[in-house]
């Protein structure tokens, strides 16, 4: 289905005429000599994949060359055979070469979209590695119990806290739009009025969460609602357990 | 096992309580900093400082990185030396955030006690609550497989295994969630100058078709690499747990992870799109859908399967996603190309 959809929007994609195209870059000599996408009117990719349910058979659409090979293939000669075999081993290179090909481009969409996406991406990859090598340290441990532990706390605490993602997006846009402006005044009250929203919430939930852990605990860990004595006012229990 | 054991065991509770009942109320502290983060973080995006945010983040996350083998093995503070790590770096990030948005005079302390008007913030909430919903959705099945989880076994194997695995696929997840983020920002940009276009009558676009196509040709193709590159090093991720009984259990769902990645980089670019093109109600009735899903599959899988199991629902959540996010680009995208198109 994917493999259908991607080749269903490049088939769309080839289908643009050139003058919507307008000043899409000429292509290179080199590009010129790469081999060129099929181009499949979506009706007809549409009608091949109403045929099979086999995603393959949208896949990979027999050439008439490799339909000559497979009839050539009954009456062969022995020592034809490694020779065959070869041949369609580099067909079936060409083909993955065209695929990988169809794929990277390196056009400027392609540009477009790694400009955006490569920050991103590094922007994604500090919480995960962060907490892959939190977890590297806590797994030396050896105790099986102490990382399903703090994957129970740390889910609960996760989720507690992303109950209130949409503050980020709220601050974002409203300082972005007063900012935008110049308005000071304007972008101060939305910094103020997001800090005191937090900071309500922030506290409620820590001090909820600090008291009635075993309730917060209790939605993950089985038998987490007996609370241990003096538990709520107990900082000592902290590193006693 | 008799009823008397089992009520003795419900009694005693799980034994990872042992360890996440002070490891939470640690955390508990961090709450404060982390809000304070979260609107430092947001208002440096506003003002499109986001690479000094990032700065402050990758900062932080050093401290940690630093604090983690020190506190939990050097001082010998154990698992707590983890959170301590966390609250330590959470504090400094905050007081970063607050020492910059004083200087900036973004943030007045006599403004602190002014309520915002429900006039300049209503619409962004109902603008939000599809995201909400999803954030919702999502936590509460997170939720629902931990407790299923913890309860596969008294000895924390399972949980320890399953950290494994999550662990492998948020990694792999990354580039991924990057993709998903960046779609999200070139479709409405793209949008946005679709009205432009038309006034200027440019034939210089590119439609919206060829940007989320080759996104997905490069999710898709990204994904596979991703997959093949985790399975080729795939003892090597299972030996970051010493424990051979963690590393049989986490081999299968690590397994299922990796062979996941391309479909999941395909989902996080489609609710890309959906979000990128205000298709929020689609979204929300996916995400929902695909979470009945999960949750279905969670009442019996697990207990045939163990861990596996848990994992197979996942896969099963993840494949609703899917159909619900390709569903919205074959409709939105597919039946009517002309009508989206951008400027280069």
């Amino acid at each position: 289905m994917v493999v259908f959809l991607i080749r269903h929007v490049h088939s769309a994609e080839s289908n643009i005429p050139q003058k919507r195209m307008g000043t899409l870059p000429r292509p290179s000599t080199k590009d010129m000599y790469r081999p060129q996408p099929q181009v499949i009117p979506i009706e007809q990719h549409r009608l091949m994949a109403e045929k099979s349910d086999d995603d393959s058979t949208t896949d990979s659409i027999p050439s008439m060359d490799s339909h000559m090979a497979l009839e050539g293939k009954e009456g062969i000669e022995e020592e034809e055979r490694p020779q065959i075999q070869l041949q369609e081993v580099s067909k079936k290179s060409a083909t993955m070469r065209e695929m990988i090909q169809r794929v990277i481009r390196l056009d400027h969409v392609d540009r477009m979209i790694f400009r955006t996406a490569l920050p991103l991406s590094a922007v994604f990859a500090i919480v995960p590695v962060g907490m892959a090598l939190d977890l590297f340290w806590v797994n030396r441990l050896g105790d099986t119990l102490a990382v399903a532990g703090q994957a129970a706390a740390n889910q609960v605490y996760n989720s507690a806290f992303w109950l209130f993602s949409f503050l980020p997006i709220i601050t974002a846009t409203l300082v972005s739009k007063s900012h935008a402006s110049g308005d000071l005044e304007q972008t101060q009250d939305a910094v103020c009025q997001a800090m005191l929203f937090s900071l309500l919430i922030a506290i409620t939930a820590g001090m909820l969460m600090f008291f009635k852990t075993s309730k917060a605990l209790g939605s993950i860990l089985k038998g987490a609602i007996t609370p241990l004595p003096h538990e709520s006012s107990c900082f000592v229990l902290i590193f006693n357990g | 096992m008799t009823t008397h054991s089992h009520l003795d065991k419900f009694l005693a509770g799980s034994p990872a309580l042992e360890t996440a009942r002070p490891y939470l109320k640690l955390r508990a502290f961090s709450f404060v900093p982390m809000m304070i983060s979260f609107v430092g973080f947001s208002t440096l995006r506003g003002t499109m400082e986001i690479p000094l945010a990032v700065k402050i983040t990758t900062g932080t996350s050093l401290l940690t990185v630093i604090l983690d083998p020190l506190l939990i093995h050097v001082l010998g503070f154990g698992v707590f030396g983890s959170a301590l790590a966390s609250l330590g770096a959470e504090y400094t990030a905050a007081s970063v955030y607050l020492k910059l948005l004083l200087d900036r005079n973004l943030l007045k302390l006599q403004k602190l006690t002014k309520l915002p008007a429900w006039g300049s913030v209503a619409p962004l909430i109902k603008g939000s609550v599809a995201l909400q919903i999803r954030s919702f959705a999502m936590n509460l099945i997170q939720l629902a497989a931990a407790r299923v989880i913890q309860s596969i076994d008294e000895a924390g194997v399972a949980p320890a295994a399953h950290a494994l695995a999550l662990q492998t696929f948020q990694l792999g997840g990354i580039l991924f969630g990057a993709l998903g983020m960046a779609t999200q920002t070139l479709v409405p940009s793209t949008l946005a100058s679709l009205a432009e276009r038309k006034e200027t009558k440019d034939p210089s676009t590119v439609s919206v078709t060829t940007l989320v196509s080759r996104l997905l040709s490069w999710g898709f193709f990204l994904g596979l690499v991703v997959s093949m590159f985790q399975f080729t090093f795939l003892p090597g991720i299972l030996k970051s747990s010493p424990l051979v009984e963690v590393r049989d259990a986490a081999r299968i769902p690590t397994l299922i992870s990796i062979s996941m990645q391309a479909f999941n980089a395909i989902v996080n670019i489609g609710e890309g799109t959906m979000m990128g093109y205000g298709g929020f109600e689609w979204m929300s009735v996916t995400i929902v859908l695909a979470s009945l899903g999960y949750v279905t599959t969670l009442q019996f899988l697990p207990q045939t399967f163990g861990l596996t199991g848990v994992w197979m629902c996942m896969a099963t959540f993840t494949a609703i996603r899917m159909v619900g996010s390709l569903s919205f680009l074959i409709t939105k995208l597919l039946r009517a190309p002309q009508k989206i198109s951008i400027p280069q």
